[in-house]
């Protein structure tokens, strides 16, 4: 009794607030965009500037994984969803199974595929369905010290192979220096690197949920990193930690298995090091041009968006407009999911950034964005996914069995959890 | 009797403490040796605190430099108090009134609930008494994290979450609000004070506001200042059922903004003025409530 | 008060009165203490059924799920999925673990901290007790906060004057984990136990004191077999309220699992799995679950320790 009067009382004081902030009817429509991604402040600033009937108030809320992705199962739960907000690919599939999102196929919007990459519109497009429209990708690179390449006589790897080789003669010259910092907490790596080496770890084909993270090229590249790790060929810590900063400064820490993002972050915890660096294309398992996709995001639009017409137009317009680009490259690195916009983005990246003058980044990326296979899925709740793979890949270097091993605990894990949540499960 | 009862336990030497002693070497090893491990435990105490309050002097590079323990080379502390209350559209002062509202509204209506209710379970005889009041204490005795989970769920089920009252509403309610205040009254209102204000033909709830309420002031306002601690320091709560910014506590604003710090390490500087200016303020203001809140203890009759 | 869960020793003489002022009380109960209940039972009662009804009930999909969840009738999946995950006992490990190293540490030191400002030899007690009560008005999420940088290598003064005499302290990883969390624990609860138990060695009859005096006992002899037994009651008290707190692990490692540079998960501790299950994973009956198991964990030992303090008392 008391909880429906409370409840009465409340939607009250919520319907006189909402009446409050949506103004007189032909002012400007208000509408609220969630997200963390840096440079959505500079996005929305632009919007604004650009568009009269309808404004844009953004709201910075927490990186997904470290609570950004809860608050908005909360909020749509509540039923004060926001208009419009980020999703990383991962979590895209339970989003979508779990009611938080809703589809916009209405809005014609699959006139737009062309735009993406396709894998990247794969991941935006489920069932029959599209869910949202992709706003950034992170095709894998490889960042080199090219300075340090060229006093120790080193060129940048094509394969794998080439790699280790790389990594020993490195090893020869300067015995303090790695070839690189690997994180095996990063379970966001982790699976970039066995897409790449052509994994195929969920799959919705049979129209029930399978999983398989021991097939030849998950385990290639896994036992791959185990014997750099073995041999003390790279360091096995967390990336951009201090550790971590402290080699790069020092010049013991020479390349970054990274994604066009990781200029950003390099020029704000290294920034003596601008000019330095080279972009290649990540090493591959055959010298064929592959890589993986290791972050970005989508444009979604939640379940209960109060203004979903004009919701899409922003999401449209950012996800499309070199405007939008333009207004991000101050504050970020990521590059557009729309590879058309490539151009635009590295000309204003440059200008706005000095740190990434010179480094061929963006060639390099868009090769890099379109060489990524569209095969690869993601499994229904990939937020826990991600939690335990860290905890698994974490836990693996220097235990028996290592990165192998620990990513054949992750599928029993996974396996577990999916059919514990109530997911159809074969193998 | 009396002596408990009296709010503010006067501090002079009892006689225990000040007999006239010849003191020896041994004395004075024990004195030193006491006195010594107190100081430890007061410098264990101080210092984090003490690394807040360098740490508001700093600018951000100083604060990842060397020592922890010392003042800045500069003077920061007003540039960023003043950027602490810029940053994101001054939203942090929108916290701290937020906070506030909780922890005053909540604690005040806690009291109020608990001193009614532990004065009836004290003053009246009515079927059941000893039942419901077990049942106030199970209520003690359940960790406040697993209620909070289910109490969203339950709210969110009537859309309730996301709104003053999903934090307002919890915090209202004190069972060991109820069980002090059920002591306070049996030793503070005498039985033959409500018989003469009822014989005067007062109603109940008169009589619990003139005569009751009055009486038990000095130990309604620890229940207050017990709850409002509580609810100030009350971090899982405003967690689970906000997601407003606006409506954000002081703790939930830092939290985002300390996991927002690798995108912006200034969020860094932000946090640690942000918590000196959400602590210091309180201590100082608290120091002289404290010997108040201890005096209500003691009648609480926890000992 | 020789227990918390005890019936109050002392009552007042109860209403004798005539008929016509009984009906006037009876309403007069329902007055004072209608408005408390209401909100308990909302604030409670309600969720703690609500979480029980939950719990008996999982979200079903069909096929890859697309078109979303249904609920379905679950009998004690749900029990028998927490007790046989990795993830829930471990964290009940820990916390239990956490709690038998935190309870014992923290009362002892309360004790001793209590009889040492109860004592004519310490000086400048009143300072003291100032002091050690500070962290009990700073908030924990800002303790953690600050904890977290103290332990955060870069950050740390500390860390940097164990490096300076060649002790390499890892605060936020493997082992020394558990360790931080009980330090932070222990200073934001020391000095309010410490007053808890100082009050009631502040009660205790001087005449008793005298006594033991009188019969040649000293500071230390006087304090363990005089003054500690007569505070007994006390020592429960707090020890009951440190268990239940313990149980309630979740600021401090959430803070450290958040900074990123830990090996805290999202889901160390219980209350933890039960957040990132109803928020991470939308996995509310899972959420209900924990939450119904974290509290029969504290009713069993709160039965246990009201007990173990009635026993004790009673002899």
């Amino acid at each position: 009794m008391l909880r429906r009067i409370v409840a009465a009382a409340a939607s009250v004081l919520m319907l006189a607030s909402c009446g409050l902030a949506d103004g007189g009817a032909d002012g400007p429509t208000e509408i609220t965009y969630w997200s963390w991604v840096a440079g959505s402040q500079e996005i929305v600033d632009r919007f604004n500037a650009t568009h009269d009937d309808i404004q844009v108030n953004f709201e910075q809320i927490p990186a997904g994984t470290s609570g950004g992705y809860s608050k908005m199962f909360n909020a749509v739960r509540a039923g004060r969803a926001p208009d419009v907000a980020t999703v990383e690919y991962p979590q895209m599939p339970g989003f979508v199974t779990q009611n938080v999102i809703q589809p916009i196929t209405r809005y014609g919007v699959e006139d737009l595929a062309g735009e993406y990459p396709e894998w990247a519109w794969r991941q935006a497009a489920l069932g029959d369905e599209v869910y949202g429209l992709p706003k950034d990708v992170a095709p894998t690179v490889l960042f080199y010290r090219s300075d340090l390449f060229e006093e120790y006589g080193l060129q940048p790897p094509t394969t794998w192979d080439e790699y280790r080789a790389t990594a020993e003669q490195l090893q020869e010259r300067n015995p303090e220096a790695a070839i690189t910092t690997f994180s095996t907490a990063d379970a966001g790596l982790v699976s970039s690197l066995a897409w790449q080496a052509g994994a195929d770890w969920f799959d919705t084909s049979t129209g029930t949920w399978a999983l398989e993270t021991d097939d030849p090229a998950t385990t290639r590249m896994t036992e791959y990193w185990d014997g750099l790790i073995a041999d003390g060929l790279v360091n096995a810590e967390p990336t951009y930690a201090e550790k971590h900063i402290n080699d790069l400064n020092a010049g013991t820490s020479l390349t970054l298995l990274a994604a066009p993002w990781s200029a950003a972050n390099l020029s704000r915890f290294v920034p003596e090091l601008a000019g330095k660096w080279g972009v290649a294309p990540l090493p591959t398992w055959d010298g064929q041009p592959r890589a993986g996709n290791y972050g970005g995001s989508v444009m979604t639009l939640p379940v209960g968006s109060p203004h979903p017409d004009e919701a899409m137009e922003f999401a449209r317009w950012v996800s499309t407009s070199p405007d939008a680009v333009e207004a991000a490259s101050t504050m970020s690195t990521a590059f557009p999911a729309n590879v058309n916009l490539a151009d635009a983005w590295g000309a204003a990246t440059e200008a706005a950034m000095p740190y990434v003058q010179g480094m061929n980044l963006t060639a390099v990326a868009r090769e890099a964005a379109l060489s990524i296979d569209p095969a690869w899925e993601w499994g229904p709740d990939m937020t826990n996914g991600f939690q335990r793979l860290n905890d698994r890949t974490g836990a693996a270097v220097g235990s028996p069995g290592g990165l192998t091993a620990a990513l054949r605990r992750w599928h029993d894990d996974m396996l577990d959890e999916m059919r514990q949540r109530g997911y159809e499960v074969t193998g | 009797m009396t002596d408990v009862l009296t709010p503010e336990r006067p501090a002079p030497p009892t006689p225990r403490e000040s007999r006239p002693e010849q003191h020896g070497s041994a004395w004075w090893l024990r004195r030193s040796t006491a006195t010594i491990l107190c100081a430890i435990a007061a410098i264990y105490t101080l210092m984090p605190l003490v690394w807040l309050v360098f740490g508001v002097t700093k600018t951000l590079p100083e604060l990842y430099s060397a020592n922890g323990f010392s003042p800045s080379a500069g003077f920061h502390v007003f540039d960023n108090i003043a950027d602490l209350f810029r940053q994101d559209d001054g939203i942090f002062a929108r916290w701290i009134l937020n906070t506030a509202g909780y922890a005053l509204g909540g604690a005040a209506i806690a009291t109020l609930l608990s001193v009614a209710a532990g004065y009836a379970f004290d003053k009246f005889q009515f079927p059941g008494r000893e039942k419901w009041y077990a049942v106030v204490i199970a209520g003690v005795l359940i960790p406040h994290t697993a209620i909070v989970v289910p109490l969203y769920l339950m709210m969110s089920e009537a859309q309730m979450t996301d709104t003053y009252w999903s934090v307002l509403i919890p915090v209202m309610v004190n069972p060991f609000g109820v069980y002090l205040a059920r002591a306070y009254s049996s030793g503070a209102i005498p039985d033959e004070l409500l018989e003469a204000a009822r014989l005067d033909g007062a109603s109940e709830l008169r009589t619990f506001f003139s005569v009751g309420l009055r009486l038990m002031g000095p130990g309604a306002l620890t229940i207050f200042l017990f709850q409002f601690i509580a609810i100030w320091n009350n971090f899982f709560l405003p967690l689970v059922m906000i997601t407003d910014n606006d409506l954000f506590t002081i703790g939930q604003g830092l939290f985002t903004w300390s996991s927002a710090d690798g995108q912006n390490p200034d969020y860094t500087r932000m946090v640690v003025v942000g918590s000196a200016v959400a602590t210091i303020p309180l201590i100082l203001l608290f120091i002289p409530l404290q010997r108040r809140w201890r005096a209500g203890l003691t009648e609480g009759g926890i000992r | 008060m020789a227990s918390i869960t005890g019936t109050p020793g002392r009552t007042g003489t109860k209403g004798k009165g005539t008929a016509a002022t009984r009906g006037g009380r009876r309403g007069g109960v329902l007055l004072l203490l209608g408005p408390f209940f209401a909100l308990f039972t909302f604030t409670y009662i309600g969720p703690m059924l609500y979480a029980l009804w939950l719990s008996f009930f999982r979200d079903r999909y069909d096929g890859i799920g697309w078109d979303g969840p249904q609920r379905v009738f679950a009998g004690f999946h749900n029990y028998a999925r927490a007790l046989t995950d990795e993830q829930f006992l471990q964290g009940t490990g820990r916390v239990l673990l956490y709690g038998v190293i935190y309870v014992p540490l923290l009362i002892a030191l309360s004790a001793l901290f209590a009889l040492l400002l109860d004592t004519a030899i310490t000086a400048g007690r009143r300072f003291f007790q100032t002091v050690l009560f500070l962290p009990h008005i700073v908030p924990g999420l800002i303790a953690a906060i600050v904890w977290v940088y103290l332990y955060t290598p870069g950050l740390s003064p500390i860390i940097d004057a164990l490096d300076a005499i060649g002790v390499q302290a890892d605060f936020l990883n493997g082992g020394g984990v558990l360790g931080s969390l009980v330090n932070i624990a222990v200073w934001q609860s020391l000095g309010f136990n410490v007053v808890l138990i100082y009050v009631a060695l502040q009660a205790i009859p001087k005449a008793t004191i005298e006594a033991a005096r009188i019969d040649g006992a000293g500071e230390i002899r006087t304090a363990f077999s005089v003054k500690l037994p007569q505070v007994f009651p006390a020592v429960m008290v707090a020890t009951l309220f440190t268990i239940i707190g313990s149980l309630q692990l979740f600021t401090e490692p959430q803070i450290m699992s958040a900074s990123g540079n830990s090996s805290v998960t999202s889901t160390w501790t219980p209350n933890m799995l039960a957040y990132s299950a109803a928020f991470n994973s939308n996995d509310y009956h899972y959420a209900a679950t924990v939450s119904v198991l974290i509290a029969v964990l504290a009713g069993v030992l709160s039965f246990a320790v009201t007990t173990f303090a009635n026993r004790r008392s009673a002899r």
